[in-house]
C-alpha cells in the first residue's frame, strides 16, 4: 500500500486551489430547515407506501392474494429502491454545496444537479459591498437568508443562498475585508 | 443466492425487460451519485461511509425485488 497517497487523499485541502498558508474561517452549507423542507416532500412519497400497506387490505384485498400479490410486491419493492435513491441524491445535492470564507477569498460551490458542479470565487480585496437579505416568515423566525457580495468590475452579484445567520457572516466577510492590508485593497479595486 | 432468470412467455420476457431497465437506470442513477459524492465531498470518510451503507441497503432492495420478480407466475 502507498500510505502517503493515502494519507493525502483523506488530509487533503478544503477546495480546489486552497493556498497553504490561507486560513479558513467559515465552511457553511444551506440552513437545515432548506433540507427538511426537501426531506418532507420525499416523506410524502414514503407516506404513499405506508398508506397503501394501510388501505390495501381494508378496501382492495384481492391485491393480496394470489397471482396479484407478487406483482404487488415487486412495485412495492421498486417503488422503495428509488425512494432510497431519491434520498441519496436530495443528501448528496445539499452535503456538495458549500460556501467557504478564507482570510483571502470566500468561496461558493454549488451542486445544481448530480452532473452540474460550479465553484466560484472572489478575493477579499475585489469586494465592494456585502448585504445580507432575510426575507419571508420561515427565514425571519429560523434566522436564514442570502449574503450578497458586489465585486469591483462585475455585473453580477455573488450570492450565498439561504445560509443561517447571514447577518453575521456578512459582518465576519466585511471584517476580513478590514484586516487586508491598504495596498492589497487598492490593487483589487483596480483590477 | 439468485435464481438465474428463465423467461417462461413473452409477457414474462416483456416484464422481466421492464424491471431490467429500470434497474440499469437506478444503476446509472446511483452511480452518478456516488460519483459526485466521493469526487466532491468534502470528507471522504464520511463519503466512503455513506457510499457504503447505501450500496447495502441498495443490493438488499435489489435482491428482494428481483426474488419479487422470480415469483410472479404467467
Amino acid at each position: 500500500m502507498y500510505w502517503p497517497s493515502l494519507k493525502q487523499h483523506f488530509t487533503q485541502t478544503l477546495f480546489p486551489g486552497q493556498q497553504e498558508n490561507e486560513e479558513v474561517y467559515l465552511v457553511i452549507r444551506q440552513h437545515w430547515f432548506v433540507f427538511a423542507v426537501r426531506l418532507m416532500v420525499w416523506a410524502m412519497f414514503v407516506a404513499i407506501l405506508i398508506l397503501a400497506d394501510y388501505f390495501l387490505p381494508r378496501y382492495a384485498s384481492f391485491l393480496l392474494t394470489s397471482p396479484y400479490q407478487e406483482v404487488y410486491e415487486l412495485v412495492k419493492s421498486l417503488y422503495l429502491l428509488f425512494l432510497i435513491l431519491g434520498l441519496l441524491i436530495l443528501w448528496v445535492i445539499y452535503y456538495l454545496n458549500v460556501q467557504i470564507v478564507t482570510n483571502e477569498r470566500v468561496v461558493d460551490i454549488d451542486q445544481y444537479s448530480l452532473v452540474h458542479h460550479k465553484i466560484s470565487e472572489v478575493y477579499l480585496s475585489r469586494m465592494q459591498d456585502v448585504t445580507a437579505e432575510v426575507k419571508g416568515l420561515f427565514p425571519t423566525f429560523l434566522n436564514y437568508g442570502d449574503v450578497h457580495i458586489q465585486t469591483a468590475g462585475e455585473v453580477e452579484r455573488f450570492v450565498f443562498s439561504r445560509i443561517p445567520d447571514p447577518t453575521a457572516v456578512s459582518k465576519l466577510i466585511a471584517d476580513l475585508y478590514d484586516q487586508l492590508p491598504p495596498e492589497q485593497k487598492a490593487q483589487g479595486q483596480k483590477e | 443466492m439468485l435464481t438465474i432468470y428463465q423467461p417462461s412467455s413473452l409477457i414474462h420476457t416483456i416484464v422481466a425487460l421492464m424491471f431490467y431497465i429500470l434497474m440499469a437506470g437506478f444503476a446509472i442513477y446511483s452511480f452518478l451519485a456516488l460519483y459526485a459524492l466521493n469526487r466532491f465531498g468534502r470528507s471522504k470518510l464520511l463519503s466512503a461511509a455513506v457510499s457504503l451503507l447505501y450500496l447495502i441497503i441498495a443490493a438488499s432492495l435489489f435482491a428482494a425485488a428481483q426474488s419479487n420478480l422470480n415469483s410472479i407466475k404467467f
